[in-house]
């Protein structure tokens, strides 16, 4: 997953739904120096709570996207993310040279 | 073992062109070769033997190889999740080793600080007969541990722990027989839902107010605020951990949400939850004797006044004596 665009990351979900899983899986894949780079928030909802995860994610260029977790694989997710970051990273490598 | 017969051995079972061959993977050519088998390499990778117990030992059977992790790993589960009262539920978001190391050091020290802390409030021990001190026992904050678990092993042991019958007659937890019987329970713990992803678990040795109260304000904290002096690592480390829920009660027991763990560090300590209990159910005796002896009392205070009333001497003496209550 192309991790260098993202700005800002949301997500809320509630760990004792099953369709919290690519949610939390997305968490655990931004890198370890994520927290320098980004600004990461995690909600945790109530056991109880019947609401579906949401994952928002601001990219650099200001494009804020925002996917339902809960109808996505892990791999559709980083599909879905990495197809505007490669688009950015085109602009920066024509950009740098 | 002489090098000639190696390599005639793998000379006959077609020994892929390699550089380097593993001790291990020598070990299954030779197998091979006198067993005069063709079947030699990848046959090492993982077998559902249902007769996997070493040679020569009296150790129970194991539905993976018995000298493998994964048979290691899943006792360890089962002997945590039977003999743990409260093991709290956390996602590690890719914690850097260095990380989880000055975790674990900023725990044991918070650990050791409860300690002397109830240490503290606790009365001094009363000696015995003979003079001498009673051992004290373990403090709880040492056996507090934070462990990393494999989330598959965990659920397939959590399955045994939780869903094999008690009078199963099975050689062993971790035998073939016990996955078998306890198969058709995946995925139907509240538990396994959490079982996702980089987990980890801290264990309790009892249910300790002060000491859980403590692990969440340090590694769960609600407002990140650290004191002067902390280690960057620590800080960095604690971002990236998410509490998601815990299991109380070993075996049978629930699994609960971060609020519950919140409202179980508001209780006090079991001593005083027992005394509260015992003041309770003795309370509620008590209720319990006046309301059966009410109506009785009340059928004895009617028949006696009746009898006052029909009695003339009683009347005449109740009369003269008016200003004192009859005797109960």
């Amino acid at each position: 997953m192309i991790t260098k665009f993202l700005s800002n990351v949301v997500a809320s979900f509630n760990p004792f739904s099953k369709h919290s899983k690519s949610t939390r899986i997305f968490l655990s894949m931004l890198p370890p120096d994520a927290r320098t780079t980004m600004k990461i928030q995690t909600k945790l909802l109530p056991r109880t709570s019947e609401d579906l995860p949401k994952i928002a994610v601001t990219f650099k260029d200001g494009k804020v996207m925002e996917l339902e977790a809960s109808k996505l694989s892990i791999k559709d997710l980083v599909e879905e993310l990495d197809r505007h970051s490669r688009i950015l990273r085109k602009k920066e490598e024509l950009g740098g040279n | 073992m002489p090098p000639s017969i190696f390599l005639k051995a793998a000379a006959r079972t077609k020994l892929p062109t390699r550089t380097s061959i593993s001790f291990r993977d020598a070990c299954y050519f030779i197998e091979a070769f006198v067993n005069g088998g063709q079947r030699c390499y990848a046959s090492h990778s993982v077998t559902h033997s249902k007769t996997c117990v070493p040679p020569g030992s009296n150790q129970p059977a194991s539905h993976r190889p018995y000298n493998s992790r994964q048979t290691l790993l899943h006792r360890t589960y089962i002997s945590l999740l039977r003999a743990t009262p409260l093991m709290v539920v956390f996602q590690h978001n890719n914690l850097r080793g260095s990380e989880l190391v000055a975790i674990r050091r900023d725990l044991r020290v918070a650990m050791q600080n409860v300690d002397a802390q109830v240490a503290a409030s606790q009365p001094a021990p009363i000696p015995d007969e003979d003079g001498d001190i009673p051992p004290e026992p373990r403090p709880v904050g040492e056996q507090v541990k934070m462990v990393v678990v494999n989330t598959e092993l965990f659920s397939a042991a959590l399955r045994v722990a939780e869903y094999l019958p008690k009078d199963a007659k099975v050689g062993s937890s971790s035998g073939p027989e016990a996955y078998d019987m306890t198969l058709q329970y995946r995925g139907s713990h509240p538990m396994e839902a959490l079982l996702v992803g980089p987990v980890g678990v801290i264990q309790f040795p009892t249910v300790s107010p002060p000491h859980i109260l403590a692990v969440l304000n340090l590694l769960f904290p609600e407002k990140a605020t650290f004191k002067k002096g902390t280690d960057p690592l620590f800080i960095s480390g604690v971002s990236k951990l998410l509490l998601l829920g815990a299991k109380v009660d070993k075996v049978g027991g629930q699994t609960i949400d971060t609020a519950a763990l919140k409202h179980i560090t508001n209780l006090g300590d079991l001593p005083t939850l027992r005394g509260q209990l015992l003041g309770l159910m003795q309370s509620a005796g008590a209720g319990l004797v006046a309301t059966l002896q009410s109506p009785s009392k009340a059928l004895w205070v009617t028949m006696e006044g009746r009898r006052k009333m029909l009695d003339p001497d009683s009347q005449k003496s109740a009369e003269e004596e008016s200003s004192d209550p009859p005797a109960a």
